[in-house]
């Protein structure tokens, strides 16, 4: 099934993959103890919602078909993706502030590792919303 | 298929500009939500200040001294900088022991032993990088002196690793319970600088040098004209030592009975340098007091140095120190007790957590409180409710004995035989009864000089000047005349100790009293052999009055018994003096003869009748009444009067601190530890009518120019305020808030750290004065001041007084306005992280040093900010802890200090007053009540007695969730200094808008900012012509661009996506 897919298919896929490897890294950034975000159920939604926008846009044509209304779907997911990252990095700016902008917290070690983890999720979740953006210029499927 | 190209297209296109836009609306919320920020990384200001007639800008505070010909010259601020450091360096270090070794004439190689000989150098803490040249090689280099490499070497290769990060470990223990547990829960980390619950001094042993450096034991040979041996203890903020054997990491050299006692691998270099070299000298570099009997008492040790905390340009003036081209001058700010543990303080010191802790609720967000009774924790310092201190106390049971009052009190009562002083309580290093010279090493304020000198009080004159409280301004001309004994010359300080009669009213009321407390020092000028020189020294008489808070509940002098004046080598020596006046000698118990010349008795003549005068220190300078406002501060006051026994000289047996361990707050104590302190209230329609907002005024800020506190116009100013701009304005703090209405421009006016580099920096928008050098926007000039623990230990009124200067002309370089700086709190145990940063466990050395330094900043345009007032007494746990005591304890010893900076007065004149016009307060509450919310001490005392019109701004946003209780207690704004300073959740707080008291006190609020603004530098800029406009910086232009363009795409593209599958559809 998977041979249906375009190129604009596998890269939406990679992308969808990559949310969810951002999503386990944003989940790891948050469980330092005294430094978990205090909007990560917003973030937790947005993932979950760009995860399954990801897998429906592929998903849904492979298995009903090429419609046009999928591919909204797909312009949904950037959309998700970029409310996500603004999610994150308002999540994070306290310990960016603490960490990054002052040296209030800098050496602490589960502060310095919030903070990297956290400008890590937020990189990839960068990354993916890059790889939509380049998927969405393409169809999912190839051409029948 | 054309079609369905074209869809792939579009819709691309729309994904990239939605994205866009929606990053670039995003983005713009950020910024603008993070401003101060975003203002402070990228150099850029959201308002810019525009002034029609420039004629009248940078008129004031020009500092000349770094001018040349109308342009600014680094070069000059830097040797001013230099100049001062090398001079602290000279007068700050304090020559301990010297059997004539001092100065190392003729000494040419020399060897530094000891792992903190690599901390004369510039390392990081928090990297352990090290980086630039040893500063003691470098400056002994200058004096034609050669350091032993090799060793050198040695050192530098056992330190590369060994500076984990401090960060605030010791903070973090939320949900724990016990004391065992708190300690359990904290990671071991290993830190040079102090900064861990289990401490590692890293000494290493004699092999490992060797392997680092092959040939480090036969260098010694070579440079063996002199061992340098270097022991000491860092200091950071956050971070206190843990008292006793425990306080020692399982991997550190052994033989410590606590953290700030010597090891046995800092023995064997000691028993090294003994062994190889004829001449050894021991320098400590350290703020935390350590156990140096054993160094003091060892024959083979021939001189101690004490350096704290030295700086690069400081290590240079001890080198001058070291060769004999400087003689020391120094005298000790803290008293070094042989053993750490013995003060009774540190009977309570520590962590201690209420037995009912789990009734204190604290709320990690304002959700998650939701209507619920408790605290939301906006602790910054452990970002989420990590931090220990809201469920913590301390009782500071000794009630006044901190420090050298302690010990010289009991040993003072040990000559007099009273009190049970000669007991087994409070024994540590004493082989049987207590005993000064075996419990204290050096005293309070000693230091030896290569010299000698002779110091006699030739006159005591009193004087009641009644500048601004008749009758009750008293004050005493101390005159003492020093001459130099010896053959070499010299300068000494002249310190001026006072004693009142411990009489039997005090024993009947509670009155507490220190045998012996600095009231004022001096310092003489370089006095050739022979010669003398006299030094007059005013001393203010109120802090020989006593706090009476039980029975006259104001400060009272006694009209039965005799006063003294004393002067001497520190307090002991003082002492001493005043016994053999007092006709004592070594037969009743001195340790050793004093000099009755030194001191002087004052027989107290009381305006009223009675046993004490009631009156005359009842009324404060400022006119205010003084009388009991602190019954909270005490533990009884919120349930048993029989829990906490405070230390008094009646029976120093029977009343010696024990400690107070699992003790549980009363129901009213919860209450206040839940955040209830001041009631808001519902204002009648009439009653928020009379407070004015939005009033038409031509007036702006600009024309505030220099204006006094009563000056009319304030009024007509803050009434042209909109509330919210007024709200916002307070929980700024002024900083980094522009309110455009009145024309005050935005900027980052706040510098943080007691010894901070000023950096010369404008930001773009800014006003470039004159005097800038070309090419120089964004330059750097920088002016590094002593740490304050040096600063005390010169005992100089000029020192000082250079160290306000340069922190002004440092504010003028770098914009910044409010200078928060020096922290003047009192030291209370020799395990305080904040040792360095604190001048003393003395009120008048630090406040004196806070006086001078904020009275001089100003004539440069810079306020100093002293914090943390007040009661900082400990690092662990310093957010939100309970710290009890008595008001004579907080007025005599905590709050004395600050008092002391705010009245200035040694400056004040009837026409105008000066003094201390900011203040930060501590993370920490006074009793059970949060002091950023603490009416009765930042409205009662702070305005009502001491006339304070200066701004309070809390440490970080301490208590923020508190705003209208702290805004009504006195507070005047937050410290929004990083991260998020969106303070949009709390605008709209209903209290604002219904309580017209609290909306009368921040209008309040806001004049004694703008007031502080309008008499500082920042007017340099601004005049009567100025007014403010909204900036169009380069990344809000970025971010709006971005919006306008990706708008206007994602429109067209979203059009053309929908049309083309449209049209495929109907293909």
């Amino acid at each position: 099934m998977l041979k249906k897919l375009s190129i604009g298919g596998y890269v939406l896929a990679f992308a969808t993959i990559m949310t969810l490897a951002s999503f386990i890294v944003a989940i790891i950034s948050n469980g330092y103890s005294g430094y978990d975000m205090g909007n990560f159920s917003t973030t937790v939604l947005l993932s979950i919602a760009a995860i399954i926008l990801g897998v429906a846009s592929i998903g849904l044509p492979l298995v009903l078909g090429d419609k046009k209304i999928y591919s909204v779907l797909q312009v949904l997911m950037i959309i998700v993706l970029s409310f996500l990252i603004w999610s994150m990095v308002y999540g994070k700016m306290d310990v960016f502030g603490t960490v990054l902008f002052s040296d209030l917290e800098k050496g602490y070690p589960p502060a310095e590792a919030a903070n990297l983890t956290g400008i890590i999720a937020i990189v990839m979740y960068l990354v993916s919303a890059l790889l939509t953006m380049v998927a969405n210029f393409f169809p999912v499927l190839k051409k029948a | 298929m054309k079609l369905h190209k074209k869809t792939a297209l579009f819709r691309g296109i729309l994904s990239v500009s939605s994205f866009l836009l929606s990053i670039s609306v995003l983005a713009g919320i950020l910024l603008e939500d993070n401003g101060t920020m975003v203002d402070e990384t990228l150099k850029t200001q959201r308002t810019k200040t525009i002034t029609t007639d420039d004629g009248q800008l940078f008129t004031a505070f020009v500092p000349d001294e770094i001018i040349t010909n109308g342009k600014l010259d680094p070069s000059k601020a830097a040797k001013m900088s230099n100049d001062y450091n090398v001079a602290v360096g000279e007068e700050g270090t304090v020559l301990l022991k010297n059997n004539k070794v001092l100065p190392m004439k003729g000494a040419k190689k020399v060897t530094a032993l000891g792992w903190w000989s690599n901390k004369y150098a510039n390392v990081n803490n928090w990297t352990g990088a090290i980086s630039g040249e040893n500063f003691l090689k470098a400056g002994l280099r200058d004096k034609g002196i050669e350091l032993n490499p090799v060793a050198l070497e040695a050192y530098a290769t056992k330190n590369i690793g060994k500076y984990p990060s401090p960060g605030y470990a010791n903070n973090k223990c939320w949900g724990k319970v016990t004391n065992e547990e708190y300690y359990e829960s904290q990671s071991l980390v290993n830190t040079g600088t102090g900064a861990s619950t289990a401490f590692n001094p890293h000494e290493p042993t004699v092999a490992e040098l060797e392997a680092a450096k092959a040939g480090f034991t036969a260098s010694l040979d070579e440079y063996n004209d002199v061992a340098l041996v270097c022991i000491g203890r860092g200091s950071a903020e956050g971070a206190d030592y843990k008292a006793g054997p425990d306080g020692m990491h399982p991997d550190a050299d052994k033989g410590a009975r606590t953290p700030l006692g010597l090891t046995d691998n800092e023995r064997a270099i000691l028993e090294l340098a003994k062994e190889k070299f004829d001449k050894v000298v021991v320098l400590v570099n350290c703020t935390n007091t350590m156990e140096l009997a054993e160094i003091q008492n060892d024959p083979k040790v021939d001189a101690v140095l004490y350096t704290p905390t030295f700086n690069q340009k400081n290590v240079e003036g001890l080198c001058n120190v070291l060769v004999g081209d400087a003689n020391p001058s120094g005298g000790l700010n803290n008293l070094y007790a042989s053993n750490t543990l013995s003060s009774p303080a540190m009977m309570n010191q520590g962590f201690f957590r209420y037995s009912n802790a789990e009734d204190v609720k604290i709320y990690k967000t304002k959700a998650e409180k939701g209507e619920n009774d408790g605290r939301i924790d906006t602790s910054t310092l452990g970002t989420n409710g990590t931090d220990v201190g809201y469920t913590n106390y301390l009782i500071e049971a000794e009630g006044i004995y901190v420090g050298y009052r302690y010990y010289e009190t009991r040993y003072y009562d040990c000559v007099m035989n009273q009190g049970k002083a000669s007991s087994k309580a409070g024994v540590y290093d004493s082989t049987g009864n207590w005993n000064y010279s075996e419990e204290v090493v050096y005293g309070f304020g000693y230091g030896l000089s290569y010299t000698d000198f002779r110091r006699e009080i030739t006159s005591v004159q009193f004087v009641d000047e009644g500048v601004h409280a008749k009758n009750h301004e008293k004050y005493a001309l101390v005159t003492v005349e020093v001459e130099n004994t010896g053959d070499v010359a010299g300068k000494t300080p002249v310190q001026i100790y006072g004693q009142a009669p411990y009489t039997e009213y005090d024993k009947k009321n509670g009155v507490e009293k220190s045998a012996i407390q600095l009231l004022e020092f001096g310092k003489t000028g370089i006095i050739q052999p022979g010669k003398k020189e006299s030094v007059t020294v005013k001393v203010d008489l109120a802090d020989l009055a006593s706090y009476d808070g039980n029975k006259a509940k104001t400060y009272i002098m006694d009209n039965v018994g005799d006063y003294y004046f004393a002067t001497g080598n520190g307090a002991h020596d003082a002492l001493n003096n005043i016994l053999a006046a007092q006709g004592k000698t070594k037969a009743d118990g001195m340790d050793s003869e004093g000099y009755a010349k030194a001191a002087y008795k004052w027989n107290y003549q009381s305006p009223v009748e009675g046993d004490v005068d009631a009156f005359t220190f009842s009324v404060s300078k400022n006119g205010g009444k003084v009388t009991n406002q602190l019954d909270s501060s005490q533990w009884s006051y919120y349930g048993d009067k029989n829990t906490v026994t405070y230390l008094t000289r009646q029976d120093w047996e029977g009343t010696y601190p024990k400690s107070y361990t699992g003790l549980t707050a009363s129901p009213t104590m919860l209450k206040y530890l839940n955040g209830h302190y001041i009631e808001n209230k519902t204002s009648s329609a009439a009653e928020l009518a009379e407070v004015k907002w939005d009033q038409p005024t031509d007036l702006k800020f600009g024309d505030m120019k220099f204006a006094e506190f009563n000056d009319y116009r304030w009024e007509e100013l803050l009434d042209s305020l909109s509330l919210k701009e007024t709200i916002e304005f307070c929980y700024k703090g002024g900083r980094n808030f522009a309110a455009l209405s009145i024309g005050f421009p935005a900027g980052n006016y706040a510098e943080n750290g007691a010894s901070k580099n000023l950096a010369y920096d404008t930001n773009e928008g800014a006003i470039n004065p004159p005097w800038l050098a070309e090419g120089e926007k964004a330059g750097t000039t920088s002016i590094t001041l002593a740490q304050p623990a040096a600063m005390a230990c010169t005992f100089s009124h000029e020192l000082a007084k250079t160290y306000g200067k340069l922190s002004g002309i440092g504010g003028i370089l770098g914009e910044r306005i409010f200078l928060w700086q020096p922290g003047a709190n009192t030291l209370r145990t020799p395990y305080n992280g904040r040792s360095s940063l604190y001048y003393s466990e003395d009120p008048v050395v630090t406040g004196v040093n806070a006086m001078e330094a904020c009275v001089e900043a100003i004539k440069y345009g810079g306020i100093i900010t002293a914090k943390h007032f007040f009661a900082n007494d400990q690092e662990l746990g310093r957010s939100g802890i309970g710290v009890f005591m008595t008001e004579q304890r907080a007025r005599e010893i905590e709050m004395r200090a600050f008092q002391i900076a705010i009245e200035s007065n040694l400056y004040d004149t009837a026409e105008k007053a000066v003094g201390l016009m900011g203040l930060m307060t501590g993370f920490n509450k006074l009793g059970a009540i949060d002091l950023t919310c603490h009416q009765a001490v930042l409205t009662n005392i702070l305005r009502g007695e001491w006339g304070y019109n200066g701004y309070v701004v809390s440490d970080l946003k301490d208590d923020c969730d508190l705003a209208p209780q702290a805004f009504l207690a006195g507070l005047t704004g937050y410290d929004y200094r990083t991260a998020s300073d969106d303070v949009d959740p709390y605008l709209d707080s209903q209290e604002f808008k219904v309580d017209a008291d609290l909306q009368k006190a921040m209008k309040d609020m806001v004049k004694r900012e703008l007031w502080c603004f309008a008499n500082s530098s920042l007017m340099n800029k601004v005049n009567s012509s100025s007014y403010s406009v909204w900036n169009l910086t380069w990344w809000r232009a970025t971010y709006i661009s971005t919006i306008a363009v990706s708008g206007v795409i994602t429109l067209a593209a979203a059009a053309l996506y929908v049309v083309s599958m449209l049209g495929k559809q109907e293909g």
